[in-house]
């Protein structure tokens, strides 16, 4: 499956990607909000992961540009305890929320592909 | 010489020439004859006895003369003759058958003795004379003192009338001195000019600052009205003036015929000008002199009135103004006290004087015999500038701010205020708000650094969770990645429980004592630094209801300050344990440290806030109040041990929690 990775800190990307890669999964990043809609229309992904605290455009405003019709999933990811949960993220349009840091990060890769397995 | 013959006449007698004689019959005759003349000789002629001839001299000498008998042939013994000589006066005996010579020898004596007795008569009148004259003399002297002491009687009278009257005065001048009130002024006055039945009852008219009124006496009672015009202004005696009676009958609604105005014009400090503080009515129905009298005898009186009416309107004005100072001063809840230099209590206010104890203000205040420390008090009365203090009383905190009063002309203050006010609950609000401050930038600090943080931890984390499963890496470096992961994870909890601490939970919770000093106690890594910790928890879980992060800050603050308290290489006793407190199942936590102990003056102030021993900027003073305020809002509280040299204890005593969540 095709996994793109929205977060401005390098080695959460890195970690990430480096996850998925080992479980065969294609992996695109990209390290601020702009870039990461951009890639979302480039990449065509099954599953992205936004951030909320991002440069140039944060995690809940990038949502909003997303319509709510999509052929992919979006998991969104945060260090801020205490502000996001799932009913939140949900009502921004996320199917999913999962907080930072992970126990394990491939409890995460496989919360993924169950998500797109639908 | 004429000699008058009275009895039988002898006419053989041979009289001599220079001698005649006349016969008279009647004694009565005689006696008119004697009566005549002023001095006489006659001759009794044949007089049976001596006492015949007595009787005879006697008549002779009530008719008024001087009359001497000479006597004829008496027919008497020698007795009588002698007694004849003695008690009659007897001028001498003629007999018959005398010779002209022998007759002749007896009256020439006879003559003579007539003539010396004459004289003597005459030298007699003249004395008598005299002293008639003397006796009119003395008459006159008499007389003359009799009217010098009557007149100087009436001058006594007239002394001793002024004497009273000058003592009437007196005593009047003396009984206005003592008279407190206005009202017993007038009642004096009223007393004093009942005498003048034609004057009715005085009405007095004042003012003070408070008040302007009239008074009087109606059926023996005092009466007051408030005034509604000032009365005429005029300093003069005026009598049955127009104006006056046209005032009175405004203010008093009847009219008035005849009045005598008697103004009583400011004697001390009152700067009125014409303006009379007082002034005297009296209605009458006096006449002519009667007027001028009575003027006379109460203007003497109105000096003294004046003075005592201006005293009690000065006194009146004081008192409400100092009534209304003490009321004030008494009206604040605050207690303040006005003492002198010996710390002497010379006034104050109510709230201050329900303590009681010796009049010194430390003996009544917090009931000490020495003067508390730090007083600023001696300072305060050199440099005369007000200073701030505080002062410790049953757990309570004053502020205590004492000021000089200097009058003028003195160098130094000689009375001081202490104005107490507690600032106890003040500065536990002051307190938990600088504390409830710093935690909320603290957790704002913390939640910032957690979410820093948390992201490069993720990161960490899984990067080492992603190379230890990677085939491509030795088994080595994995075993140095589960180390990596182990530390990320750490920092984790870290991040973690400095968020719960820092940010807290607004409610209660059932905790584990031993797990959450657990959780605090890597906080404090870096004061317990190289000092030896002994933890000797108790075996199973010790559960209080608190909000966990309250009571971590208490544990924080507490090991903290022991911490601090030892110098190098200190030995901590961290215990916990079962207890029992009053009765009840108490969880007890006891940090012991080995520190050089607490002076007595340090311990009774340890849990005041804002005390501190600390240099500036090293600590608020606020750590061990907050903490004892935590801990008394869990029912419970903090003992302390200590011992100079040997170290302290602190045992936090909280009420175990018995509730099954």
């Amino acid at each position: 499956m095709r996994v793109l990775i929205i977060d401005d800190e390098d080695i959460v990307r890195m970690s990430l990607r480096r996850a998925f890669q080992s479980k065969g999964h294609e992996v695109f990043d990209a390290a601020d909000g702009v870039t990461g809609l951009e890639q979302i229309g480039i990449c065509h992904p099954d599953i992205v992961f936004v951030d909320v605290l991002m440069p140039k455009l944060s995690g809940p405003n990038l949502l909003k540009e997303i319509p709510a019709a999509k052929n992919y999933k979006i998991i969104l990811i945060s260090a801020h305890t205490g502000e996001y949960n799932f009913t939140t993220a949900q009502n921004l349009g996320a199917d999913l929320f999962i907080s930072k840091p992970f126990e394990n990060i491939f409890d995460v890769v496989r919360i993924a592909e169950e998500l797109v397995r639908g | 010489m004429n000699l008058i013959w009275f009895g039988p006449l002898d006419n053989e007698l041979p009289w001599p020439k220079w001698v005649s004689v006349t016969s008279t019959p009647s004694a009565a005759q005689l006696a008119l004859q004697i009566r005549d003349s002023k001095v006489f000789a006659y001759i009794l002629s044949s007089p049976k006895s001596v006492e015949q001839a007595s009787q005879f001299i006697e008549q002779a000498k009530i008719s008024g003369a001087l009359a001497f008998p000479i006597v004829y042939q008496p027919k008497w013994d020698s007795d009588s003759i002698k007694n004849y000589y003695n008690a009659c006066n007897g001028l001498g005996i003629l007999w018959s058958g005398m010779t002209a010579k022998g007759l002749e020898a007896g009256l020439k004596n006879i003559e003579k003795q007539f003539d010396h007795r004459r004289g003597r008569i005459q030298e007699l009148g003249s004395l008598r004379e005299q002293s008639r004259q003397l006796e009119e003399l003395q008459q006159n002297l008499l007389v003359s003192v009799d009217a010098r002491t009557q007149d100087e009687l009436s001058q006594k009278q007239q002394t001793q009338q002024r004497l009273l009257q000058m003592r009437q005065m007196v005593m009047f001048v003396k009984e206005l001195s003592s008279c407190v009130a206005i009202e017993e002024l007038f009642a004096l006055l009223r007393r004093e000019i009942k005498k003048f039945h034609k004057v009715s009852e005085p009405i007095l008219s004042y003012r003070t600052s408070q008040r302007l009124r009239h008074l009087w006496y109606h059926g023996g009672q005092l009466k007051e009205r408030v005034v509604q015009k000032l009365w005429p202004q005029n300093l003069r005696i005026r009598i049955n003036e127009a104006t006056d009676s046209q005032y009175l009958a405004d203010e008093f609604a009847r009219p008035f015929v005849k009045v005598i105005a008697l103004p009583l014009p400011p004697i001390l400090g009152h700067d009125v000008g014409n303006t009379a503080p007082a002034i005297l009515y009296f209605e009458h129905t006096l006449a002519g002199a009667e007027v001028e009298l009575f003027i006379a005898y109460v203007s003497e009186r109105v000096q003294s009135l004046s003075i005592a009416l201006d005293r009690m309107i000065l006194e009146q004005d004081l008192k409400a103004t100092s009534s209304l100072w003490e009321k004030t001063f008494d009206g604040f809840q605050d207690p303040i006290a006005i003492v002198d230099t010996d710390y002497n209590v010379l006034r104050a206010n109510r709230s201050f004087s329900q303590f009681e104890g010796a009049q010194v203000c430390h003996k009544m205040f917090v009931g000490e015999n020495k003067p508390c420390s730090g007083c600023p008090l001696p300072e305060v009365q050199q440099d005369s500038h007000q200073e701030l203090s505080t002062i410790q009383k049953r757990g309570e905190t004053f502020l205590v701010q004492t000021y000089p009063i200097r009058l003028s002309g003195h160098s130094t203050a000689h009375t001081m205020v202490n104005h107490y006010r507690n600032v106890t609950s003040e500065q536990r609000l002051q307190s938990q708000m600088i504390q409830t401050e710093k935690m909320a930038a603290l957790g704002h600090l913390a939640g910032h650094v957690a979410h820093e943080l948390n992201n490069p931890l993720t990161g960490i984390r899984s990067m080492a969770q992603v190379l230890r499963r990677d085939l491509r890496v030795s088994d080595e470096v994995k075993k140095d990645m589960e180390e990596v992961e182990n530390a990320a994870e750490r920092c984790q909890k870290i991040i973690q429980n400095l968020l719960s601490f820092a940010k807290g939970e607004a409610e209660r919770k059932k905790v584990d004592i031993n797990e959450l000093i657990k959780r605090t106690l890597p906080f404090l890594k870096t004061a317990l630094g190289e000092h030896q910790l002994h933890l000797e928890l108790a075996q199973d879980p010790l559960y209080v209801e608190v909000e966990p992060h309250l009571l971590q800050q208490v544990f924080f603050n507490i090991i903290n300050n022991a911490c601090q308290a030892m110098g190098r290489g200190g030995e901590l006793y961290i215990r916990s344990f079962h207890s029992q407190d009053l009765a009840k199942k108490t969880v007890c936590i006891a940090i012991r440290d080995t520190g050089p102990g607490i002076v007595d003056s340090v311990r009774e102030r340890i849990f005041e806030p804002f005390f501190t021993t600390k240099k500036e900027r090293e600590g608020t003073g606020l750590g061990l109040s907050l903490s004892q305020q935590i801990i008394q809002s869990y029912s419970g509280r903090i003992n302390l041990a200590s011992q100079l040299g040997k170290g302290s204890t602190f045992s936090i005593l909280l009420p175990e929690s018995v509730s099954k969540k």
